[in-house]
């Protein structure tokens, strides 16, 4: 399954947190009319250079669902940066 | 003999790895197998196959750099993967880098099974830094 929720969390030298919650689902469905051509154009890039053009695809969505359950937690004394992919 | 070093001997065999590569992997195939159980044996079924890598960093100290990262394993499968489609021109420069860092590895001729393999390692994975003198821990592993 793809990654539906970023968490992130920053805060920096002056204190100040941004705390954000992304739902990656609603990012996908927007990015969605751009996806198609996108993956044309990588394609007939991929075709172009001798390599399978199938593979940018598959490549690109086992990326995609990869991401799902990643975590960065830098903890610094005067800065934090948190990143979770659920 | 069980598959891991199965593995190793064929790659060997191969000349996909040089014979210090096999050596570093047995004893490291040594290292990880319990201790009940004879050279290079793993009971199967005993450990589910992890699914993340962690690094964990631990300055110690009261306000220390702490870090902690969990990377999917799949997300490294697919990255070497994707690694296999650079184009040529992207691809040399790359080889010749790991090449000058000690890894003659070349990215064109990774093939899916080859992927298998080395995340099928990468899970056996198990580094261990403890530096007194800094007071620094680190730990690599899968999980």
């Amino acid at each position: 399954m793809i990654p539906v929720l970023l968490i992130l969390r920053i805060r920096s030298e002056g204190g100040r947190t941004v705390r954000l919650w992304l739902p990656l689902i609603l990012l996908w469905v927007l990015l969605l009319p751009i996806a198609l051509p996108v993956l044309i154009v990588l394609c007939l890039i991929a075709l172009a250079r001798g390599g399978n053009p199938l593979r940018v695809p598959v490549a690109g969505w086992q990326i995609l669902r990869g991401l799902r359950g990643l975590v960065i937690d830098i903890d610094e004394p005067d800065s934090t940066i948190y990143l979770k992919i659920v | 003999m069980n598959e891991q070093r199965q593995q190793i001997l064929h790659m060997l065999a191969e000349g996909k790895i040089t014979a210090q590569e096999a050596d570093r992997l047995l004893l490291a195939l040594q290292d990880s197998s319990p201790a009940g159980a004879g050279a290079g044996e793993r009971p199967s079924g005993s450990k589910a196959a992890p699914r993340y890598l962690r690094v964990v960093v631990d300055e110690g100290e009261e306000g220390g750099t702490r870090v902690n990262i969990r990377v999917p394993l799949q997300l490294i499968r697919a990255g070497v993967k994707l690694a296999t489609l650079l184009p040529e021109s992207a691809r040399s420069p790359v080889d010749q880098a790991l090449s000058e860092a000690g890894v003659p590895f070349d990215l064109s001729r990774i093939k899916a099974s080859e992927v298998e393999e080395l995340v099928e390692f990468l899970a056996d994975l198990s580094v261990d830094i403890d530096d007194k003198d800094e007071s620094v821990k680190v730990r690599i592993f899968a999980e």
